[in-house]
């Protein structure tokens, strides 16, 4: 089965069971590493941005110890196929596939992130995982203008994609309003508003538009030596055909640039494994699950995905002409 | 035909209102009175509005005592609402019923359980049971002072009291319950009830507390089955704000509760919920209560289409700067920048 | 006023150079044919060869189109094929190593320059040969010196275009600069009539669709050739493997898979007798058609050319087009990535991937020597001699530098070389064995 019709198949299943896995009775925890957002009332397990948060939010011995298993189990869930849960799993990043696919269909063009751009936009991720680790502190310990940190509970949930766009995949749109309760609800429920909107016109054109800003997925990533899944590369059988950058959702460039690394899992990478599937070189990439591969590149593969019609080219022994195929299309 | 707004008329309005509001009142004030459950230490239940007044270790301190209110056992205690004479006996607001109440307890995973041995003037029940079960615990209790003529037809009916209250309760790595449900349907202990008409698969443990401006379903049900035609009255227990509904065919009733800043030394209030229903054929009469903790709202509330304005605009420019960008490459890409040579120069 | 007789004796001098050019040619193919083990599959390949350079008659390879159809010349394996054949256009790659070619060449062009480049002065001056003759446009990368100045010169006689190509591939900006490059190289094409009113029609997704798909077929077979050609016996010469790509320069697409298609068929089937050769790889420059003078050299001497890394050899079709969408977008980005990104040619600076190519290659072969064949007057593979020399040493397999131009005197110098590098082969693999 071709790996793009499988993770569209999990993609779809998980956006099904952690949006509505209530109604099922599914209770898949609060650790878990994906946007399972907390404000999707029918939800079937909670993203672990909310426990971090409102653990360091209270800030006491008991919130801490909790936090701490949280962490341990995240890690642990981490650690099993490490950011595959952000190509297989995560709703947001379902969604986001979606409104891609729906621009490829509709045509348009798209834009790509040069690492130059990808460079200078680095920073807003570290900024959003700032917010969700120190703003709780002061929620926590409300010292000066108290009347504020008590609006910033989970800061940067109040911030996120997830909380307006989520709710409104599970069909409930009350989650799209500004927040008139106090100032710094107004702000935050704006800055919501907008991180949003232009996530969601920003998938449309760039493919998995918010996850090079994601905080969740910078925690990830830096479990990617220790995780259990992993993409490498075999340089030697390398051709730099630069055709798993064209592909790659995440315009890393590094796969194929990179000489004398054997492991190609980089930070921004999310195991979608659109560059094992479409390599032409025999060997040359492949995904391991603790060193066994699991998936490797294959020519023949190639070749049967991306010449779009059978035919020609066999057994029709040299004799005759065979009428050019281009010949037929009319002029466009 | 002329009409003119003359004494006798009004006279006859003021007549016509009080036979009403006897009627009404007949039924309640006058008439019957009702009992309902009070959590013990109210305050820590309820989430502060004005926590922002109070200085860091005060919040601090606060916060630990609302959570661990939370996940502690509760004490909820069975009060009289209502101030008269009824069924040979003197009613007092805010005492205990004086008898045998049956009282009893349906806990998240659906099993119910009766209290026994409170001695009568304490009617006060601890719940949880066990501590780990996590969701929303129905208190409820019936209670019969006898029979008395409600209506004053000449017939005597039996009268029941019944009180409910929804308890939440959260601890910390407990597990939660999986049929939180928000009625007892149980014709022999609690024939009549009221209860919000929540999706009990989506709100595992809410539905106890109210925002104003907010509409809230509610629903009656008698014996099992919806209630057409109820007369419910919804009282603030605070500022005496009152409102009366009937149901319609589904038993269903639409709330709306008031922005009330009347009692300013609170930042919420406790609205009791009434129903009252005369089963002639059995020659019953039941009164039901639910407890609804409303808070004070803020000033302002939400907007959902400053919410979708500001969606709309932000994508909007979005759009655009996409569009301008992609136009910018479209054109970049149609000059031709392909040198053509031709007799050693480049042809232009 | 040109009297006749200047016209005569011009045209005699025509005629003169058309035979030596279809005679070196023809000698070629004899000796092909000689190597051959009378397989009829090549039949096909050598037929092309011989209607372009000895019949002269290459209506028939491409059938009335030629007549209706823009013909479009072009050098190096820059230029994307496919966008010419979806723009309704002919595509012939004028890569030619006529010797002759390369004498009168020399009438115009520095001695010391690269003589393929020579030769195709020659033949675009010396009208005659119709393959040069019918293009009515030919692109030029500007890949080395010589092909750059020879766009220049060859301005005088006919319409160049020049395809800018990034000599450092490696950067950001080269990467989009080679892209607008493709675009505008789209754009021209949509735009081009020839003066007799032959023009090209507007690129579409489903015309640059299909003729990626064709590209794709060619290449899947041309893949399934070189896997052929791993085997302890491959059943078909480096010579012949060679002209069989080289015939993929003046055929078309569709026709040459199907043939190609029926050859991989019937060497699957072949059974090849005999001791095992010594395994070598052609590294260096290119070898074209009819100057096969080194592998011929090397096969006649026991040796069997197993590999080769020249862009008119293996390195011509390997690299397959990968759009991520089906959309002209993405169909052109995909275009140039392909023709950009994975070329070794040395023109690029740095090229270390060439070596990762040379020992992805050496390996799977199981190359036993090397012969570097380096052109006189292309100092770009010269460049690189050293550091595949370094990096063969640490493989431990021998090489030899040959260095030549198309001239067929010093064959016999260049015998006795290669003769004792063969027989040292042979030597080491029979110790290799016994120890």
């Amino acid at each position: 089965m071709k790996i793009s019709r499988l993770r569209w198949a999990i993609l779809a299943i998980s956006f099904v069971v952690l949006m509505f896995g209530s109604y099922a009775g599914l209770r898949l925890g609060n650790a878990l590493p994906t946007f399972s957002c907390c404000y999707v009332n029918t939800r079937g397990g909670t993203c672990f941005m909310l426990a971090l948060q409102q653990t360091i939010g209270a800030f006491t011995l008991e919130s801490m110890l909790v936090f701490m298993e949280t962490l341990l189990l995240f890690s642990v869930l981490v650690i099993i196929i490490g950011k595959a849960w952000c190509g297989w799993v995560c709703p947001l990043g379902f969604i986001q596939d979606l409104l891609f696919t729906l621009r490829s269909r509709l045509g348009g063009g798209y834009v790509r992130f040069t690492e130059s751009v990808k460079r200078k936009i680095a920073w807003i991720k570290w900024a959003f995982l700032t917010i969700a680790l120190v703003i709780p502190v002061w929620v926590a310990f409300p010292l000066f203008c108290p009347g504020v940190a008590l609006n910033l509970y989970i800061p940067f949930c109040q911030m996120c994609p997830g909380k307006y766009l989520l709710p409104l995949c599970a069909g409930n749109p009350d989650r799209i309003s500004v927040n008139y309760e106090a100032n710094t609800t107004v702000f935050m429920s704006v800055l919501g508003l907008t991180f949003s909107a232009v996530t969601f016109i920003g998938a449309t054109v760039k493919r998995r538009f918010w996850c090079i800003f994601c905080p969740l997925g910078l925690i990830m990533s830096w479990f990617r030596r220790i995780s259990f899944l992993k993409l490498k590369k075999e340089d030697v059988k390398c051709t730099r055909c630069e055709i798993c950058y064209n592909v790659c959702p995440l315009d890393i460039e590094d796969v194929y640039k990179s000489r004398g690394k054997r492991d190609v899992t980089f930070a921004d990478c999310n195991l979608c494994l659109k560059c094992v599937e479409n390599c032409p070189e025999e060997g040359a990439l492949k995904a391991t699950f603790l060193g066994k591969p699991v998936y490797v590149s294959s020519q023949r593969k190639f070749f049967d995905k991306h010449i779009s019609s059978c035919g020609g080219g066999c057994s029709s022994c040299g004799e005759g002409k065979k009428e050019e195929k281009h010949d037929d299309q009319q002029a466009g | 035909m002329r009409f003119t707004i003359n004494k006798t008329f009004l006279q006859i309005i003021a007549l016509l209102g009080t036979m009403l509001f006897l009627n009404v009142s007949s039924v309640f004030a006058g008439g019957v009175p009702a009992i309902y459950w009070q959590l013990a230490n109210e305050d820590r239940y309820v989430y502060r509005n004005d926590m922002d007044k109070m200085n860091w270790l005060e919040i601090r301190e606060r916060r630990e005592l609302n959570k661990t209110a939370n996940q502690e056992v509760k004490t909820s205690g069975l009060k009289i609402y209502g101030d008269q004479l009824f069924a040979g006996r003197k009613w007092q607001n805010g005492e205990a019923p004086a008898g045998a109440v049956s009282m009893f307890v349906r806990d998240p995973n659906g099993r119910m359980s009766t209290v026994s041995g409170i001695k009568t003037g304490e009617n006060a029940v601890q719940l949880p049971q066990d501590v780990r079960l996590n969701g929303r615990y129905l208190l409820g209790a019936l209670y019969s002072p006898g029979k008395a003529d409600v209506d004053g037809d000449g017939r005597e009916e039996t009268v029941y009291l019944s009180a409910k209250q929804m308890v939440r309760h959260y601890l910390n790595g407990g597990v939660t319950g999986k049929a939180s449900v928000v009625y007892f349907d149980d014709p022999e202990r609690m024939p009549l009830e009221i209860a919000p008409a929540i999706n009990t698969a989506e709100n595992r443990s809410g539905g106890n507390t109210q925002r104003p401006h907010k509409d809230y379903d509610m629903q009656v049900r008698y014996r099992g089955k919806p209630l057409a035609g109820a007369r419910v009255v919804v009282r603030a227990m605070g500022s005496g704000w009152e409102k009366q509904f009937v149901t319609d065919s589904k038993g269903l009733f639409t709330i709306i509760p008031p922005d009330d800043r009347t009692d300013s030394s609170r930042e919420w209030q406790t609205y009791l919920f009434m129903a009252a229903h005369h089963d002639r054929e059995r020659a019953q009469f039941h009164n039901a209560t639910l407890p609804v903790t409303v808070y004070k709202n803020r000033p302002e509330w939400y907007s959902k289409a400053m919410g979708f304005t500001f969606f709309a605009i932000i994508g909007t420019s979005v759009v655009l700067v996409i569009l301008a960008g992609m136009s910018r490459r479209r054109k970049r890409r149609q000059q031709n920048s392909l040198a053509v040579f031709e007799k050693y120069r480049i042809k232009e | 006023m040109i009297n006749k007789q200047d016209n005569d004796a011009g045209q005699r001098k025509r005629e003169r150079f058309l035979r030596a050019v279809a005679g070196q040619a023809a000698n070629e193919l004899d000796s092909l044919g000689d190597s051959g083990g009378g397989n009829i599959s090549l039949e096909y390949f050598y037929g092309v060869l011989e209607q372009v350079y000895v019949s002269n008659e290459l209506l028939t390879v491409w059938g009335p189109d030629m007549a209706r159809k823009p013909v479009i010349g072009l050098y190096c394996i820059m230029a994307p094929e496919e966008l010419i054949y979806a723009a309704g256009a002919i595509p012939v790659r004028l890569c030619a190593g006529c010797f002759d070619a390369a004498k009168t060449g020399e009438d115009y062009l520095p001695r010391d320059s690269c003589p393929l480049v020579k030769s195709s002065m020659g033949l675009t001056v010396n009208s005659g040969l119709k393959v040069f003759d019918m293009c009515d446009v030919v692109i030029i990368p500007t890949t080395c010196d010589s092909k750059r100045k020879l766009g220049e010169e060859l301005s005088a006689f006919k319409e160049v275009w020049m395809l800018e190509v990034p000599h450092i591939k490696d950067t950001e900006h080269s990467r989009r600069t080679w892209l607008e490059q493709i675009w505008a190289l789209k754009n021209r094409l949509e735009g081009f009539v020839t003066p007799d009113g032959r023009k090209c029609r507007r690129i579409t997704t489903a015309a640059l669709g299909s003729a990626i798909d064709d590209s794709l077929r060619a290449q899947r077979e041309i893949r399934r050739l070189l896997d052929l050609r791993k085997a302890d016996m491959p059943p078909i010469s480096g010579r012949q493997a060679t002209a069989v790509v080289n015939s993929y320069a003046y055929a078309p697409v569709a026709e040459w898979t199907s043939a190609l298609a029926c050859l991989n068929d019937s060497l699957e089937k072949q059974a090849v007798s005999g001791k095992p050769k010594p395994r070598i790889y052609m590294a260096g420059s290119p070898p074209v058609f009819p100057n096969l003078k080194i592998p011929e050299l090397v096969e006649e001497m026991g040796g069997i050319v197993v590999s080769d890394e020249s862009c008119a050899g293996d390195r011509y079709l390997y690299d397959p087009v990968g759009s991520a969408e089906r959309n002209l977008d993405d169909q052109i980005t995909a275009l140039a990535s392909r023709y950009m990104a994975p070329c070794v040619c040395p023109s690029f600076a740095p090229n270390q991937d060439r070596l990762y190519v040379m020992k992805r290659n050496l390996q799977d072969y199981a190359v036993e020597g090397v012969v570097y064949h380096v052109l006189k007057g292309c100092i770009i593979y010269d460049f690189e001699v050293a550091r595949v020399e370094k990096m063969l040493k640490e493989m431990g397999i021998p090489m030899i530098r040959v260095e030549t131009d198309y001239h067929p005197e010093d064959v016999e110098q260049l015998r006795t070389r290669v003769e004792a590098f063969i027989e040292m082969l042979k030597i080491k693999r029979k110790a290799g064995a016994k120890g």
